[in-house]
């Protein structure tokens, strides 16, 4: 059999074939690499997301509307990107697009649902914050660190727990509604003596808040 | 004759020098010049002088009836009988002299400086002069001195003086071209050249050295043709390394302008001759001069005259201006007082010496010129020389003295008994004497005169050596062959040369009878009576009876008519046929003269020369040139066996067709021999040339033409044998051996393919050859083999010479014709007998000794390709084996056919793409060759695995004749450089395997994503709650 050189030239053939094949698969998996971070931070950020709105929806009442079928398509998308075995570029680039655009609008309704959420405990503390100031102003300041959606699962319990606490403190003051009205007055700097009535006098005795509250002449 | 006598006294009665000879040999022999032309001034060859008899001037000069001073200079050329004339001056003097006479007669018998003095000095008249003793201690001076030394010291001379020279001589030299000329001569290569046997220092020697033997006619001095430089000369001065003043000179004296130059420094040099003589020999000129005066005072003072003979004023060279300072001394007028004798001299002398070494103011002072001319005699004069001579030797000394006694008068002139000749010529003297001329005719006189002495020899001395003493001695000596082949035949007579070959078989008897016919006879084939005598050749029939010669059958002529009493001087021309050939030029006859007389001495014996290009060589050389013209035309080759290709391969060596016997250069097929028969023939070619213009337009050309005719076809078989090949085996022709090297070289080259020789053809063998593709992939022993065969002669003369085997020329002249017939079945026969003889001829055919070389050459070339064929299959198959070992461990070598060789070059181009395709750094071939050439490829290794096992070299080369070799290059080429890719490649793969690292990750990626997956799906989930 004449096989000698064409066997031998069949070998390197199948050899040539194989070794080109590695090359190309290592030329792709660096790049696959930066592609499949790309992807897996996604993902992942995608996942956070989704896990702040469940928290915010189910303790905040925040609902993202429209946005839920954005997302659900945005998770479709993800399910595509990888859909070859390997994460493609184009459709991660794309997808983190989309994210972008999803995570804008939720940013800015959560913002106005933060305002509904807070503004009345957040006047109510602002009122009475000289009757217990670091305490008051530490409820304060974990209310107004989730005035922007957070990326921490942690702000939203902590904005929980904060307005949890200040209820049950302001509640604690039995304020009625002239004593509410003055108090009010006062923190926007508009009550005067003329609001001192009674039962606020009787609050202030109650309560030992004299040396307390400052007198000054009103500005017309 | 009387030979008994003549015996003994030749040698003393035949000396071509009269002074040698005794007084009544002297007397005896004489024979009165009339001729003598009388001179005031010199001339050097008077003519229309009037004619003087040697006793008028014997009278009117000699005598000196008036007693006055005298100075008469005798001049003639070399040999014309001046020492003679002065002799029989002297002789006739001493019989009639006064007594208050003194003679002094100066031989040249010495003939040196040294050798003169001496003799004057012992003349019992000088006896008594004062301070002899003195003189004859001066001539011994340098008496012995070794002769080399005193050719030295005459060389040298002359350069002390030329380095000396103050210009006050009259020649003069720029500084510049003395030194130069100093230098020429100081260099050895020319004082070598000088000092040769034929250079001016040995004449110059021979006239003042006691003991040297010159020829006494010689002028001792330089030469124009001394001081050429010959191109040979020149050179051996180069290779000398002569000084570069010397090599300016020597350039000169080899230039356009060396003649005069030449001649200039000759004169220059020759000036210095008397001072150097005079060195030389220890004498100063005044020596001379003193030893005169004395002499004359001394012979004044005794009341005497000095009468003054002197035969030779050469003898005086170094001291001649002295010599005739002294003559010239009148003893009269101012020169009274001084008591010197009066002085009558007659000095001889030559032309030469005269015009050239006596300065004009001493010729002017010569009283009386006496010229002797040449041919001095008339033709009955020259007999009677001769006859006084052959009379004289027959005679006792007693007689001839006797006869002196008698004052050697005419009257009493002793004839002698003729013993031997009485039958032949005599001729008549004065008061009625008859002289016998046996050994001679008048007619053998005439023509040994006419070819035996040269020009200017034709004089008496020339006439005892060249003619008497050579006849006379051959006469007495070798009667029986008398005329001995000594004596050439010049002219002659081609009727009487045929009709003594043919009627005498004796071949020397023959020549000896064409001798005596041609020379004492006529020379013509006439016989004719007088009523008493019958004559052969104008000789007498018992001349002939008493040599012992055989008497020719000729045809009876008339009697001619008889020679006019009138006789003139022996003409220089032949008189045979001069009145056949009136309308020959002079010119034509003399060239023919002169080819007769060099073929005269070509037939007996000589070597004969035709080398040259100029001259007799010349004409002898178209002569032969002619005869071998006449015979390529004449014979009809292709009729007598010889084709055209035979024919031009001997018409084209340097060998000519006819040679002549003992020719000094040149070498022919057929060998004229060197006898009468081939004179003639040549003879007839000249005559045709120069006679008839190269046509038989001439007197007596149709004789000629029928000689040439019945000679071309005499000859015909003798020459066409003598070109034909010689071989043992007569079988075997050069063109067998022309056709299988032409064979060999078709396998060869390629121009025949096939493993046996059954296709070749005559047609494949004559048609042209293919044109060859420069590369191949023969041995070098092959290569080598084949560019020495082609290297002789083109592939298309080889053919050339093949087709000119077997054609037949359509014409007359076989060179120049343009038909040509093809005689194809004779080609085609031999064809086959070579292929039969498997291309080899006899070994016999090699040592073949054909005269022709280029046939023989045929047979060389043969030997020189068979020798080699061996060694050169064995190479070609030692190189297929190599380049099957490169197959055979890629191929499986059994079972190869095109598409293995097809699947080969598409895995290779397979294996390329890949590589190219991996980015491997291999360039890949073209597999195009090997592809296209697939077929050839595999019949290639077949064919040559098939002769592997073959050992016979023929074969062997037929089966590599197609250049299988050259086919495997683009397999073994790709094999080579697979072989070589392939290492390159495992090398280069490993280098990037290396770079690629761990590949194992990279080979599992699947779930890579599944927390990705999951997550998502939760979210999914998640925000479906969110709903």
């Amino acid at each position: 059999m004449n096989t000698m050189m064409i066997e031998k030239l069949d070998d390197y053939i199948t050899k040539l074939k194989k070794l080109r094949q590695l090359k190309e698969l290592k030329q792709n998996s660096t790049r696959q690499e930066q592609i499949d971070q790309q992807y897996r931070a996604l993902v992942l950020s995608v996942h956070s997301m989704i896990h702040l709105l469940t928290y915010s929806h189910n303790n905040f009442h925040f609902s993202v509307g429209e946005q839920l079928n954005a997302l659900n398509d945005l998770l479709a998308k993800l399910k595509r990107c990888v859909a070859t075995g390997f994460a493609e570029q184009d459709l991660v680039t794309e997808a983190q697009g989309d994210f972008k655009r999803i995570q804008a609008v939720i940013k800015r309704g959560w913002e106005k649902h933060y305002a509904l959420l807070t503004k009345s405990t957040l006047s109510t503390l602002q009122v009475i914050n000289k009757l217990d100031s670091a305490l008051i102003s530490s409820y304060q300041t974990r209310i107004q660190t989730a005035g922007t959606w957070p990326t921490e699962e942690a702000i939203f319990i902590d904005l929980n727990d904060a307005l949890s606490s200040s209820e049950k403190l302001i509640q604690g003051l039995n304020l009625d509604e002239t004593v509410s009205v003055f108090l009010r007055k006062m923190a926007s700097g508009r009550a005067t003596i003329l609001d001192l009535n009674s039962d606020v006098l009787c609050w202030i005795h109650s309560n030992t808040l004299e040396g307390k509250i400052k007198l000054s002449f009103a500005s017309k | 004759m009387d030979s008994k006598i003549a015996r003994e006294r030749l040698s003393s009665v035949v000396r071509p020098d009269s002074i040698t000879t005794s007084q009544g040999d002297f007397l005896a022999t004489h024979v009165a010049i009339r001729k003598i032309h009388l001179l005031k001034r010199f001339d050097m060859a008077p003519t229309g002088c009037a004619d003087c008899s040697e006793a008028a001037i014997f009278q009117d000069l000699i005598l000196n009836p008036q007693n006055k001073h005298q100075f008469i200079m005798v001049y003639g050329h070399p040999g014309t009988g001046k020492s003679h004339l002065i002799r029989w001056f002297e002789a006739r003097f001493e019989q009639e002299l006064p007594d208050n006479e003194v003679v002094l007669f100066i031989k040249r018998s010495d003939n040196t400086l040294k050798g003169t003095i001496r003799q004057l000095l012992e003349k019992p008249e000088v006896q008594g002069i004062a301070d002899r003793d003195l003189y004859k201690r001066l001539c011994k001076a340098s008496a012995v001195v070794d002769e080399n030394k005193l050719k030295d010291m005459i060389y040298h001379n002359f350069i002390i003086e030329l380095h000396n020279d103050d210009g006050s001589l009259p020649i003069t030299l720029p500084n510049v071209r003395r030194k130069r000329l100093e230098a020429f001569l100081n260099n050895e290569v020319i004082h070598d050249y000088l000092m040769s046997e034929d250079g001016p220092i040995e004449r110059i020697y021979s006239k003042i050295a006691e003991n040297a033997t010159g020829d006494v006619d010689t002028v001792a001095q330089f030469k124009e043709e001394d001081l050429i430089v010959s191109s040979d000369l020149y050179d051996d001065m180069q290779r000398e390394g002569a000084d570069p003043k010397a090599i300016k000179m020597a350039h000169v004296l080899m230039s356009d302008t060396a003649p005069e130059e030449s001649a200039h420094l000759t004169q220059y040099l020759n000036q210095f001759l008397n001072t150097v003589v005079q060195n030389c020999a220890g004498i100063e000129p005044g020596d001379f001069r003193q030893i005169f005066q004395d002499i004359r005072r001394d012979l004044f003072q005794n009341g005497k005259n000095l009468t003054l003979f002197i035969e030779d004023i050469t003898s005086f060279t170094g001291v001649d201006e002295a010599l005739l300072d002294a003559l010239v001394v009148e003893h009269t007028g101012e020169n009274e007082e001084k008591g010197l004798c009066r002085i009558s001299s007659i000095v001889g002398t030559t032309n030469s010496y005269l015009q050239s070494h006596v300065r004009d103011n001493y010729k002017q002072r010569v009283t009386q010129y006496v010229y002797i001319p040449d041919n001095v005699f008339d033709e009955n004069e020259i007999f009677e020389f001769i006859g006084r001579y052959l009379n004289t030797m027959s005679l006792p000394t007693d007689t001839i003295s006797a006869w002196v006694k008698d004052h050697a008068t005419a009257e009493s002139y002793p004839v002698h008994t003729v013993v031997e000749g009485a039958n032949w010529e005599f001729v008549t003297i004065a008061c009625g004497k008859k002289l016998c001329l046996y050994p001679f005719t008048k007619n053998s006189i005439r023509y040994f005169y006419q070819n035996n002495l040269a020009a200017g020899h034709k004089t008496p001395r020339f006439i005892i050596r060249d003619i008497i003493e050579p006849v006379v001695n051959d006469a007495l000596n070798n009667i029986e062959n008398f005329p001995s082949a000594e004596f050439r035949v010049l002219n002659a007579n081609t009727a009487l040369t045929y009709k003594i070959h043919n009627q005498v078989s004796d071949q020397a008897l023959s020549e000896r009878l064409m001798r005596f016919l041609s020379i004492w006879g006529n020379g013509n084939p006439d016989k004719f009576s007088d009523g008493t005598v019958t004559y052969i050749s104008a000789i007498p029939m018992s001349i002939l009876q008493e040599l012992h010669l055989p008497v020719l059958d000729l045809q009876q002529s008339a009697a001619p008519a008889p020679i006019p009493a009138a006789q003139e001087v022996i003409n220089d021309q032949p008189s045979s046929t001069a009145d056949s050939d009136q309308n020959i030029p002079i010119k034509a006859k003399e060239r023919v003269d002169q080819a007769n007389q060099v073929l005269s001495s070509w037939i007996n014996g000589e070597p004969i020369d035709i080398s040259a290009t100029m001259g007799t060589s010349n004409i002898l050389k178209a002569a032969q040139k002619d005869m071998c013209d006449y015979l390529s035309s004449s014979i009809n080759w292709q009729e007598e066996g010889v084709s055209v290709d035979n024919f031009a391969r001997v018409t084209s060596t340097t060998k000519t067709l006819v040679m002549f016997e003992n020719q000094t250069k040149g070498r022919g097929f057929y060998v004229l021999p060197a006898d009468w028969e081939s004179m003639n023939i040549i003879m007839a070619f000249i005559r045709w040339r120069e006679y008839g213009s190269q046509s038989w337009d001439y007197p007596d050309a149709d004789f000629d033409a029928y000689l040439v005719s019945s000679w071309g076809a005499h000859v015909k078989d003798q020459i066409v044998q003598a070109v034909s090949p010689v071989a043992e085996d007569h079988e075997t022709c050069y063109v067998d051996a022309l056709i299988a090297a032409e064979i060999y070289r078709m396998v060869l080259t390629g121009d025949y393919v096939s493993s046996d020789l059954s296709h070749l053809t005559s047609k494949s063998l004559l048609s042209a050859s293919r044109e060859h593709p420069l590369a191949s992939g023969h041995s070098l022993r092959w290569t080598s083999l084949l560019r020495r065969i082609e290297r002789s002669e083109s592939v298309e003369q080889k053919k050339k010479f093949i087709r000119r085997c077997f054609s037949i020329v359509q014409g007359m002249d076989t060179r120049t014709s343009g038909v040509t017939i093809l005689r194809s079945q004779d080609l085609a026969q031999t064809l086959s007998k070579v292929k039969a003889q498997k291309l080899k001829v006899p070994a016999t055919s090699f040592e073949s000794n054909d005269a022709i070389k280029s046939r023989k050459d045929a047979f060389v070339d043969l030997r020189n390709i068979e020798e080699r064929m061996n060694d050169v299959a064995q190479d070609e198959l030692s190189l297929a084996k190599d380049k099957l070992t490169l197959i055979a461990p890629h191929l499986d070598l059994e079972d190869v056919d095109d598409d293995v060789i097809l699947d080969l070059a598409e895995n290779a181009s397979t294996f390329y793409q890949e590589i190219e395709k991996t980015q491997i750094n291999i360039k890949a071939p073209s597999m195009d060759r090997v592809k296209k050439s697939a077929k050839q490829i595999a019949q290639a290794i077949n064919d040559i695995s098939d002769i592997l096992d073959e050992t016979d070299p023929l074969k062997i080369i037929m089966a590599f004749s197609g250049d299988p070799i050259a086919a495997l290059l683009p397999l073994t080429s790709l094999l080579g450089t697979l072989e070589h890719d392939l290492k390159n490649a495992v090398s280069q793969m490993e280098t990037q395997q290396r770079k690629l690292g761990d590949v194992t990750i990279l080979e599992n990626s699947e779930n890579r994503y599944n927390a990705q997956l999951s997550w998502i799906d939760h979210d999914l989930a998640s925000l479906d709650k969110l709903r």
